[in-house]
């Protein structure tokens, strides 16, 4: 094939100067990869939610390590206005997330409102409770379906959770419960409040064990393992907590969970 | 006074013995003379001077009522009466007759078992006779008849015995038509009115005689002694012949039931709860030994006792004391004292039993239809006393003197206790106090009670009509998204089936959540598609919430806040805030997201909200105003005159009836064009006409009113003059 017969197709190369970073800051805040400092440099604007968790260092530390101003968001702010996408459209911007952002499903529609308009989004990911669970010595192959705890509210009871128990203890799987956060209140689940749901909802006393994980990641991190009526007087400290109902145990597993077993 | 004392005593003796009581009320279009006839009940009893009796209205205590002559709240008195050698207790309840007062009347029937029908001999069974008496017959009240103002036939229209007994017969018929289509089944036939048997009389209260068919036998009274006694100015003898008290209480007696009688057919009707349970079965015996079973019908306050709680005793007995639980309230108080009423004046007693009406104080949280009992646990409560009318006029108020605003919020608060048709609100965006009520007069009288009763000087707006807001087409669906964009809600709104709406209306088919599967089975009878019908699960102020979904897994977890979200919409409609009616709400489908806490309140309230909001507007939602039936009578000369004042009031002349020179005209009037109407009415027939009004519901607006209507509501509110678009809320 001669070389004339070929037609040369010269694609432009678009240089685009806007993208949408979503990093995340990792278990204790400032677990950001070295790829999402980067990244923060080439940015216009920071933005930080800290609804979906809760940020382990001072809001002041954060912008000192990362050497910028940062832009705290409240849940509203991201969810029901665009101005990020907006903002994503002209010029790069970084939005960060404690834990690994898309760990937080609600952050899928901002990354969706992004792709929508044709802008590039780049996820850095950083740990997050669903890998670190795995300091309890549970295997993350045994875990089944996660599900949330609310906090009642009037009209608000949700119980699926405890369905969500059930049906993974029946396959012999562990259940990972992620507590309520209402950052706006100021209330975080503790784990006696969780307690006191899952005893009202397990009415025929199914749950026995329990595993309380507390600060996993931070330097004052707690795992505690038993039984719930002996879980109860434990303090626990400060949030935020998860708690996991375990499902059967490979021998290793209870091993591994007699070390962190609660003192009677 | 001396007797008023013996009185109590006897009271005292004889409320123990249910077979000897009698619980009554009289039921009467407005000045047919009702308030007359109780007045010689007591007259009869001593407790006031025969002289005054038919002239004094006793029972009309508020210092208003008397100027006014007419009846506002429902009085409570006993009475003792001697029948056949034995004593009997009378427990009687006066209730007004005016249309804008009716939410008395309804939960007055609550407590009675019997009453007595008032029709004027003149003007016959009217519109007011007729809501009455089917109120009554729902709730299981038996009725005897009396017909009054026999004198004025005899004075006025000149009438011959043969002409008079015409009359009576005529007016006899409609009352049995009334109580054959009315009545429970089982007492269709049994219940109508007889003369021969003596469960009617006629007669005169303001001339304080009285007669039946019977008692003209015993007596030997002819109709032409009564014309005659009348005309030669004897009705004092006809009346010492005749008294009314006597005869009336005769025929109470002998044709109303006793407690024991009543309330075994009674409970079933008002009670739902398990009758084989011990408390149903204490009901139905009327045992006053058992735990307490009472319904609070009325709340008065008292500027010494304070707040007062009337009722029945369906079983048990009321102490001083006693722990009693207030049901709806949830809450558990003790009683403080323990009355019964004479007139105006309640006497203290020990205790009341089964079967009887008691006044007390010390239940702090009990408002009108409330179930107050005893025992370890709430029991079932009654049936909710269910009032026909809703308030269609409201008008700010404002304390003359500023410093009084604490105050007049508790006196609104109070008043609307008493008078639970009476609705007191704060406008959050006006910060205006909102009282609203059943019509022009009825909001005078309770300004005038907040004013001279209460002491709280105030002034009032004009009255404002209350609309109503309604869709005029059924919506294409539309998909409502939660803010957090996880949670979708598929929602339709239209019209709701006009036999439906009637049926919730008329208390036919209960409000509220729908638990069981017979209003299922009721709404496919008066046309609902079956699909539809058993998918129901909320009906509200009218409007009905329907869940088609099917298969979605935490529907149940997100229900109580589709239903939420349902009120909010009923409560402030899309176009101007003002309520909604007859709208038929369906969720077809619904998307949520896995966790429970990305589908919380916050989440899904909003998105079924606004989604309603949109498909309203799509289903051409419009202003309905509400609409009055208006009798006005006058004499024949001025026919055309209240014709064409009717016609400029934008009303529609539905009938014309004359008998004897007078003519009544029927005309369905906007209760808008009804206000200054009095005025209107009185120098349009130099003061001759004699008008009563009938609320008949709410009607669309003309279509050329819409607009500007619209915008005068949302300018009152604060609100932009346009309405929101379907692109404010998807």
């Amino acid at each position: 094939m001669s070389e004339s017969c070929m037609t040369k197709i010269y694609i432009p190369k678009i240089v685009r100067e806007n993208m949408l970073y979503l990093i995340g800051l990792g278990l204790k805040g400032d677990d950001i990869p070295y790829s999402g400092i980067e990244a923060v440099k080439k940015c216009s604007k920071v933005y930080c939610e800290t609804y979906t968790s809760i940020l382990g260092i001072e809001k002041e530390k954060l912008e000192a390590i990362l050497g910028v101003r940062i832009n705290f968001l409240k849940r509203k702010d991201v969810e029901e206005k665009n101005f990020i996408i907006e903002e994503a459209e002209k010029e790069n911007i970084c939005f960060l997330v404690p834990g690994d952002p898309l760990a937080a499903t609600t952050h899928i529609d901002l990354v969706l409102r992004a792709r929508k308009r044709g802008i590039d989004v780049k996820i850095i990911h950083a740990a997050s409770i669903f890998s670190a669970v795995s300091e309890t010595g549970l295997q993350l192959y045994k875990f089944g379906k996660t599900a949330s705890i609310a906090y009642p509210e009037e009209k608000f009871f949700p119980k699926s959770f405890y369905d969500t128990i059930i049906s993974n203890k029946e396959r012999g799987l562990h259940t990972l419960l992620l507590l309520d956060i209402k950052a706006e209140e100021k209330r975080y689940m503790s784990p006696d409040e969780a307690f006191e749901i899952l005893g009202a909802v397990d009415k025929n006393g199914i749950i026995k064990k329990i595993v309380v994980v507390s600060r996993v990641g931070r330097d004052d991190q707690k795992i505690i393992y038993g039984d719930m009526n002996d879980l109860k007087s434990y303090k626990y400290g400060d949030p935020p907590h998860c708690i996991i109902i375990p499902g059967e145990l490979h021998f290793m597993e209870e091993e591994f969970l007699n070390f962190f077993k609660v003192k009677k | 006074m001396g007797r008023k004392e013996d009185m109590a005593q006897l009271a005292n003796k004889l409320m123990y013995n249910p077979q000897q009581i009698r619980n009554i009320g009289i039921a009467a279009h407005i000045d047919h003379g009702k308030t007359t006839l109780s007045d010689n009940l007591l007259a009869g009893a001593g407790l006031m001077s025969e002289e005054l009796a038919g002239k004094q209205l006793v029972l009309d205590f508020d210092e208003q009522e008397q100027a006014r002559g007419i009846t506002i709240n429902a009085a409570n008195i006993s009475l003792a009466h001697k029948y056949e050698g034995k004593d009997y207790l009378v427990n009687l309840i006066d209730t007004p007759g005016h249309v804008d007062f009716g939410g008395d009347v309804t939960r007055a029937m609550r407590a009675i078992d019997g009453c007595i029908i008032v029709v004027c001999a003149v003007e016959g069974k009217m519109p007011q006779t007729e809501t009455v008496v089917r109120q009554a017959l729902k709730e299981g009240v038996k009725p005897v008849l009396f017909i009054n103002k026999v004198d004025r036939l005899i004075k006025e229209l000149q009438l011959t015995p043969e002409q008079m007994q015409k009359r009576f017969m005529k007016i006899i018929t409609e009352v049995n038509k009334l109580i054959r289509q009315a009545a429970p089944k089982e007492f269709k036939d049994k219940w109508t009115v007889n003369v021969n048997d003596g469960s009617v009389a006629f007669g005169s209260a303001y001339c304080n005689w009285a007669i039946s068919v019977p008692r003209m036998k015993t007596t030997g009274i002819t109709f032409a002694d009564i014309i005659k006694y009348t005309n030669e100015g004897k009705e004092k003898e006809l009346a010492k012949k005749a008294p009314v008290h006597q005869i009336i209480l005769d025929m109470v007696i002998k044709h109303l039931p006793s407690p024991l009688e009543a309330q075994k057919y009674r409970i079933p009707k008002i009670w739902k709860g398990d009758i084989d349970s011990e408390i149903g079965k204490a009901m139905m015996n009327c045992d006053p030994d058992s735990p307490l079973a009472m319904i609070v019908t009325k709340i008065i306050i008292d500027k010494h006792a304070g707040e007062i709680a009337t009722g029945r005793i369906f079983a048990g007995k009321v102490k001083p004391g006693d722990e009693v639980w207030i049901v709806g309230a949830k809450t558990k108080r003790r009683i403080q004292q323990v009355g019964i009423f004479m007139g105006a004046d309640r006497e203290n007693v020990k205790e009341v039993p089964a079967g009887n009406m008691v006044a007390i104080t010390g239940l702090k949280e009990a408002i009108a239809g409330e179930t107050i009992c005893g025992g370890d646990a709430p029991i079932h409560p009654f049936e909710a006393i269910k009032h026909y009318s809703e308030p269609v006029v409201t008008e700010a108020v404002e304390p003359e003197n500023p410093r009084d605003l604490p105050k007049l919020i508790e006196v609104l608060k109070q008043v609307a206790k008493e008078d639970p048709t009476l609705r007191a609100k704060i406008d959050e965006e006006t910060g205006e106090y909102l009282l609203s009520g059943m019509g022009e007069l009825h909001l005078e009288v309770v300004a005038y009670r907040i004013t001279h009763e209460k002491g709280v000087p105030i002034k009032t707006s004009e009255p404002i009509v209350v609309y109503r807001e309604g869709v005029s087409k059924p919506s294409p669906q539309v998909e409502g998204k939660s803010p957090n964009k996880h949670n979708k809600f598929y929602l339709t709104v239209e019209p709701l089936e006009d036999k439906v709406y009637e049926a919730i209306k008329s208390g036919e088919i209960p409000e509220g959540r729908v638990k069981s599967k017979e209003i299922g089975q009721k709404l496919r009878e008066l046309g609902m598609s079956p699909d539809e019908a058993k998918n129901v699960e909320d009906i509200y102020q009218g409007n009905v919430y329907i869940n088609m979904t099917r298969g979605v897994v935490h529907i149940g977890e997100v229900r109580e806040l589709v239903i939420e979200a349902f009120h909010n919409v009923v409560d402030k409609g899309v176009l101007t805030n003002e309520p909604v009616i007859k709208m038929k709400v369906k969720l077809h489908d619904t998307k949520l997201h896995e966790d429970a806490i990305h589908r919380g309140p916050a989440q899904v309230i909003p998105a079924v909200r606004n989604a309603l909001y949109a498909a309203m507007l799509l289903a051409d939602v419009a202003l309905y105003e509400p609409v009055q039936k208006v009798f006005v009578t006058a004499p024949e000369n001025y026919m055309g005159t209240v014709t064409r004042l009717l016609q400029q009031k934008r009303g529609q002349i539905l009938d014309i009836k004359s008998e004897d020179e007078l003519t009544t005209v029927i005309a369905k009037t906007p209760v808008a064009e009804m206000f200054g109407f009095a005025g209107d009415i009185r120098s349009a027939t130099e003061g001759r006409a004699l008008w009563t009004t009938e609320q008949i519901g709410f009607e669309k607006l003309p279509n050329e009113l819409q607009k500007t209507v619209m915008r005068q509501i949302r300018q009152r509110k604060g609100l932009k003059p346009e309405p929101p678009k379907v692109s404010d809320f998807v």
